[in-house]
């Protein structure tokens, strides 16, 4: 009896929590303010970096795990095509109350852009540009803290990536109607990911969501 | 007295003459021929011939002779007080000016008078209106002698203590005998004299029991002087007659009256009338009446009324005269009665009344009238002479009777031990006489006033055997006989004496001088009335200048010069803080040959706030404001939407003082007015054309200069020949006169040339000073007509400077700069470093403080093709040909320009910043170097003595540090082959880049592996 109960104490409480809550932090921060120059290079190196490569590195090094637990893989995939129709519909629900019913129209970053008049533009844009930011916050928030936490605390990862993303979005200085798709892709994306233990899904919701909500806001606008 | 002589002694030839002439000599070979009568006018003829004597010259000499005697100039008085207008309480002097006297004040007499207010003559004690003050003599009756005795008193004793003094015995006899007519009088027989200022007869002053019979030849009956009356009489009436027919018995009868005729000669009707009838009736049906009615007319008839005064006998015009407008008409004894005539004796008359009967005469002339007369002389036993001084009289005291002891010494309170008290040069005696005593003191109080009599000897001589002259009187208003005063007039008549064998008749007259006193008074103006306060203005300087110093941003003249216009009063004893002064200023517009002193055709200025601020114009009215300043900055104003530029300007100053009546009324002031007027120099206009080098304009024509160092400078005055008159010219520099002239000239003209040394900072003021003056026999349109100007300009030496930054420090602040921009021409907000603000008053909305933005000037933003543009200080270095070396360098990389051409220039520069990354910084610098061309360097060597080294090339530089910033249209394209030219271009910096970026993460996973090594390690060691 005591065994158990002192064995999950120490898995939600153990130093390796606590470091890798550490790592996330570290990585949120220096992906933040990491003094870099303005330029294209040097902004996608630290995404990389610290999105991506530091969590490798530390699942690879530290953790000593394997990638495939932190849903590099295609497992349950009826689960993710079954689940992915749901978080659509309820984000057509959100598109409908978001357009309808906010000033998010008016105030899209989307529409002060000039490549938003060509469409090579616009699809480099959404298919290269917007495509490496969801892979990269799928492997982070979803692949790295959602699938670390899964083991600790179920369900329940879920919300901690949430909460994560939003304090992300809040550091950056994006929290703000423009990103209301990003963090309701988040949650949903987590959903999903969970269900399905891959992050193609999740992957393949959020890009599809915000792909979407994109060519609707150019639709309604131009 | 010369002039007569000669006369006399031109008549006496002329009659001798004359004589000459009757006496023919006989001519004994001829046959006796009877001879021509004696013609007088022949004789006067020849004689005429003979000394070419003008008859008409002669008539004039001989009428102006006949009355000579009555033009002779007679002693008169004229009197001032100082001050002019005395306030309650103060002192003033009263100072008598005698004049056509033989001697000098200090030999004539003095005899003064002060009526003060309430001292009226004839008021005795029990009057009500009794003054105990007025009494001096406390005789119980004002008089003239107590007038005398206020003006004297303090005249002899000035001020003198009685207390100090022992009345009881008097020892320093200081008595004093007064001749008559002054001291130096030496005349056996002393004749006073009175002179009529209205027929200029000199009269002896004597008099006589016996009256002077005026024979009245000519007049059978009465000489009576009458007056015409009026004689109101009623109204007329009339009578009708007319018939009326009745039945029965009865008899009525009433009666009215009304007249049957009127002869009226007034001219008033009224509409009143009654009537009267009679009728019987015995049975009969008809009656006859008589109906008077009474007229509408009042009835006046005019008449002779005896006005009871007494004809006398003129002795200049031998004719009868009345007093007052009576006429003096020669009435028959029967027709005596006529004179006022009752209403019954016009009723009675018939009309028109019979020539020659009384009705005739009451209703036309009464007697005759323009009757002459002769006046008898009186023999000269029968006249007593009253040659008399007119001094003070106390009773048992006379003055000037050589006796002045102590009891006299105590009436006029004088010192006894001290024979003259006011220490002058005569005895209290004599002081009291008013010998010499040509002015008084007195304290002053409203109401006073006061007059002279002077005695001395005139320059008229009597027609007695000796060598008198007259002793004259005079007064200051010089009224011995006062038309309507029973006391003051002259009793005139005529008494004979034998002078010399002949019957001399000398006319004599007597008045008691001291009856006409009263009527010879005056007072200082107005005590009780305050006077005009007497104002002079002034102005400085007398040129004054509109404008000099040219013109500021706003187009408005400045620095024109200050006028100061100052006022005095009068009176020196007046406290100018406490008067109150308002000044206004008035302009007129046009030339002198239209100039209107009437005030409505100038346009009052003061009150047009803008003109008053233009022209630093702060107070216009206030207490001891006694100068008014002003700039003249402009005399251009805006009325109703129209500038109008005055030539005239017209200052007038108002001053009031509060005037203290001593009578207990206030509100009274003194005031004055004064006003000049001034013709401003209108300058700035056309100001003055500065050039450089071979005619290199530099400037505007007003304004500061900004010029280099050791420059030959052009001035040219630029002003329209053709319509100016002006050629005569003064060029100052710093105040100094410039000599420089071309060759061949003798003067200086429009345009100067001279060499402007100095340090940079150093500034120099150039001032012309034209005008059109030409002399008289210079035919010269245009000249002459006042025509002038006086303009000035500022130099400041400086040292050359560029700026190439969009905001520099050449720019900064300029009007045409209100932004902080980048290199492309946008608006940069990350460029504002912040603003400079006016200080203005917070409680006025209306203003708007003026603000600089301070902007960054070492480094800008830009991106792509970039145009550099310099901006140059003084800015016409960059004009003309004068800048060599230009270059352009980007990061120490230079690209040439010229002077004038290529794609790099002094003007501007493209530069393509391109391939440089956004976020890098870029280098761009210009340099150029300022020569003054080879003729000017020359020119400053051998004429103005500066070296080659020291009129070299001036270099100018300046380097701005561009940061690349992103376009605002970016594109995916453009973007690539940045991040591409980036990459490549700037491969070491992303080297360092990821190398940090290495080095971080190796950090991260070696702390975060040691961590865990660490924490796995201890909870084994626990476990």
């Amino acid at each position: 009896m005591i065994d158990i109960k002192y064995k999950e104490e120490k898995k939600l409480l153990d130093i390796e929590t606590i470091v890798t809550l550490a790592i996330v932090l570290i990585c949120m921060l220096l992906f933040s303010f990491f003094p870099i120059e303005r330029n294209y290079f040097q902004e996608i190196a630290i995404s990389l970096t610290f999105l991506f490569f530091v969590p490798f590195l530390y699942i690879k090094v530290i953790l000593k795990k394997r990638l495939v637990d932190f849903g590099f893989q295609i497992v349950k995939w009826k689960e993710g095509f079954l689940i992915m129709p749901v978080c659509f519909l309820i984000m057509a629900f959100l598109f409908y109350v978001v357009f309808k019913y906010t000033d998010f129209k008016e105030q899209y970053f989307l529409g002060n852009y000039e490549m938003t008049s060509s469409f090579l533009y616009l699809f480099v844009y959404e298919f290269i540009a917007v495509n490496l930011i969801v892979f990269l916050y799928e492997v982070f928030f979803r692949g790295f803290i959602m699938f670390y936490f899964k083991d600790k605390l179920d369900i329940y990862a879920v919300f901690v990536q949430f909460v994560i993303f939003l304090i992300f979005l809040y550091m950056l200085g994006e929290f703000s109607l423009d990103y209301i798709f990003y963090m309701v892709t988040a949650f949903l994306a987590g959903l999903i990911a969970f269900r399905s233990k891959s992050l193609l899904y999740s992957y393949l919701f959020s890009i599809i969501v915000l792909i979407v909500s994109d060519i609707i806001y150019l639709k309604l606008t131009k | 007295m010369k002039k007569n002589i000669k006369k006399l002694f031109v008549f006496c030839v002329v009659c001798f003459e004359t004589v000459l002439m009757i006496s023919q000599p006989v001519m004994a070979a001829k046959l006796p021929q009877p001879k021509d009568p004696l013609n007088a006018n022949k004789a006067a003829q020849s004689l005429e011939n003979r000394y070419h004597v003008n008859k008409d010259s002669v008539k004039d000499m001989g009428e102006t002779f006949n009355v000579s005697e009555q033009k002779a100039p007679v002693p008169e008085v004229d009197i001032f007080f100082n001050p002019s207008n005395p306030k309650f309480g103060e002192k003033v002097t009263v100072t008598a000016i005698p004049k056509y006297f033989q001697e000098g004040v200090e030999n004539m007499y003095f005899t003064w008078y002060i009526k003060h207010e309430g001292c009226d003559l004839g008021i005795k004690r029990e009057d009500a209106n009794w003054k105990e003050s007025c009494d001096v003599d406390k005789n119980g009756e004002i008089s003239t002698n107590d007038w005398k005795i206020e003006a004297m008193r303090p005249a002899a004793n000035g001020g003198f203590v009685k207390a100090k003094a022992n009345y009881s015995s008097d020892t320093d006899n200081d008595g004093y005998s007064a001749h008559r007519g002054g001291r130096v009088n030496v005349q056996k027989k002393d004749y006073c004299y009175l002179h009529d200022f209205e027929s200029g007869e000199n009269y002896e002053i004597a008099i006589t029991d016996e009256e002077g019979k005026d024979d009245d030849s000519g007049c059978d009956g009465e000489v009576v002087c009458t007056t015409d009356e009026t004689l109101s009489c009623g109204y007329d009436y009339t009578t009708t007659e007319g018939t009326s027919s009745s039945s029965g018995t009865s008899t009525t009868s009433g009666e009215s009256s009304s007249s049957g005729t009127s002869t009226t000669s007034g001219e008033s009707s009224s509409s009143s009338s009654s009537s009267s009838y009679e009728e019987t009736s015995t049975g009969s049906t008809s009656s006859t009446y008589e109906e008077k009615t009474e007229g509408t007319t009042e009835k006046y008839y005019n008449i002779l009324s005896n006005s009871g005064y007494e004809a006398t006998c003129d002795l200049e015009t031998k004719k009868m005269t009345c007093p007052e407008d009576a006429t003096p008409r020669c009435i028959s004894n029967e027709d005596l009665d006529l004179l006022d005539p009752s209403c019954d004796q016009f009723i009675m008359c018939p009309d028109p009344p019979v020539e020659g009967t009384d009705c005739y005469k009451i209703r036309h002339e009464i007697g005759t009238a323009e009757f002459s007369c002769e006046s008898e002389a009186i023999p000269e036993d029968q006249i007593e002479l009253k040659c008399e001084h007119q001094f003070p009289k106390i009773s048992g005291m006379a003055v000037g009777d050589g006796s002045f002891g102590a009891e006299e010494e105590n009436f006029w309170g004088t010192d006894p031990n001290d024979p003259s008290t006011i220490d002058n040069e005569n005895n209290d005696e004599a002081n009291v006489a008013g010998l010499g005593i040509d002015k008084i003191t007195w304290t002053f109080v409203p109401g006073d006033k006061v007059g002279v009599i002077v005695e001395g000897q005139s320059y008229i001589p009597t027609k007695h055997d000796d060598s008198s002259v007259a002793i004259s009187f005079a007064l200051i208003n010089n009224i011995f006989e006062k038309e309507g005063s029973e006391l003051c007039k002259l009793e005139k008549g005529i008494y004979e004496k034998e002078i010399k064998g002949y019957k001399v008749k000398i006319p004599f007259a007597y008045v008691n001088i001291n009856d006409c006193l009263e009527f010879n008074l005056t007072k200082p103006t107005s005590g009780d009335q305050a006077d005009n306060m007497g104002i002079t203005m002034d102005y400085y300087p007398k040129n004054p200048n509109v404008g000099a110093m040219g013109v500021d941003g706003a187009g408005q003249s400045k620095g024109g010069d200050e006028l100061v216009v100052t006022t005095n009063t009068s009176d020196p004893n007046v406290d100018i803080n406490q008067i109150y002064y308002k000044w206004s200023i008035y302009g007129f517009s046009g030339n002198r040959e239209d100039l209107d002193l009437d005030q409505s055709s100038w346009t009052l200025l003061s009150n047009n706030e803008l003109f008053r601020k233009t022209n630093n114009i702060k107070l216009l009215e206030g207490l001891g404001m006694d100068q008014f300043k002003m700039q003249l900055n402009t005399t251009e104003v805006e009325i109703d939407g129209e500038k109008i530029k005055f030539d005239f300007l017209r200052f007038f100053v108002e001053s009031e003082e509060f005037f203290d009546t001593g009578t207990g009324t206030t509100g009274t002031t003194r005031s004055g007015r004064g006003d000049v007027m001034v013709e401003p120099n209108q300058s700035g206009t056309g100001g003055i054309n500065i050039s450089v080098g071979e005619g290199t304009p530099i400037c505007a024509t007003s304004g500061n200069c900004e010029v280099l160092e050791n420059q030959v400078i052009t001035a040219t005055l630029g002003v329209n020949t053709e319509t100016s008159g002006v050629n005569n010219y003064l060029w100052t520099l710093d105040g100094k006169a410039i000599n420089t002239i071309e060759e061949g000239d003798t003067k200086q003209g429009n345009s100067v040339t001279f060499l402007l040394e100095g340090r940079p900072g150093d500034s120099h003021v150039l001032s012309i000073v034209a005008n059109d003056t030409t002399s008289p026999g210079v035919e010269l349109e245009n000249k002459n007509k006042g025509e002038k100007l006086t303009i000035e300009r500022t130099f400041v030496v400086t040292k050359p400077m560029v700026g190439i930054g969009p905001n520099n420090k050449i720019n900064r602040g300029s009007d045409d700069v209100t932004t902080c921009n980048d290199l492309n021409g946008n608006e940069d907000e990350t460029a504002i470093l912040g603003t400079y603000s006016e200080v203005t008053d917070p409680a006025d909305e209306d203003v708007e403080p003026d603000t600089v933005l301070d902007c960054k000037e070492r480094v800008s933003s830009g991106n792509g093709t970039v145009t550099i543009t310099p901006t140059y200080y003084p800015a016409w270095i960059g004009e003309g040909e004068n800048l060599k070396n230009v270059k352009y360098s980007v990061n120490g990389k230079v690209i040439v320009g010229t002077e004038s051409g290529g794609a790099c220039n002094k003007t501007s520069c493209s530069i393509d910043l391109s391939s440089y990354p956004v976020g890098s910084m870029v280098n761009i610098s210009f340099e150029a170097e300022y020569w003054q061309s080879n003729t000017e360097r020359f020119s400053l060597k051998e004429e103005w003595g500066i070296g080659e080294e020291s009129s070299g090339g001036k270099k100018i530089s300046d380097t701005i540090i561009v940061k690349i910033n992103e376009s605002s249209n970016p594109t995916i394209t453009k973007k690539a082959s940045k991040i591409i030219a980036g990459l490549a271009y700037n491969i070491p910096e992303q080297m360092i880049f990821m190398f940090r970026l290495m080095l971080t993460v190796v950090t991260i996973i070696f702390a975060a592996g040691l961590v865990m090594s660490l924490g796995k390690k201890d909870c084994n060691n626990n476990f």
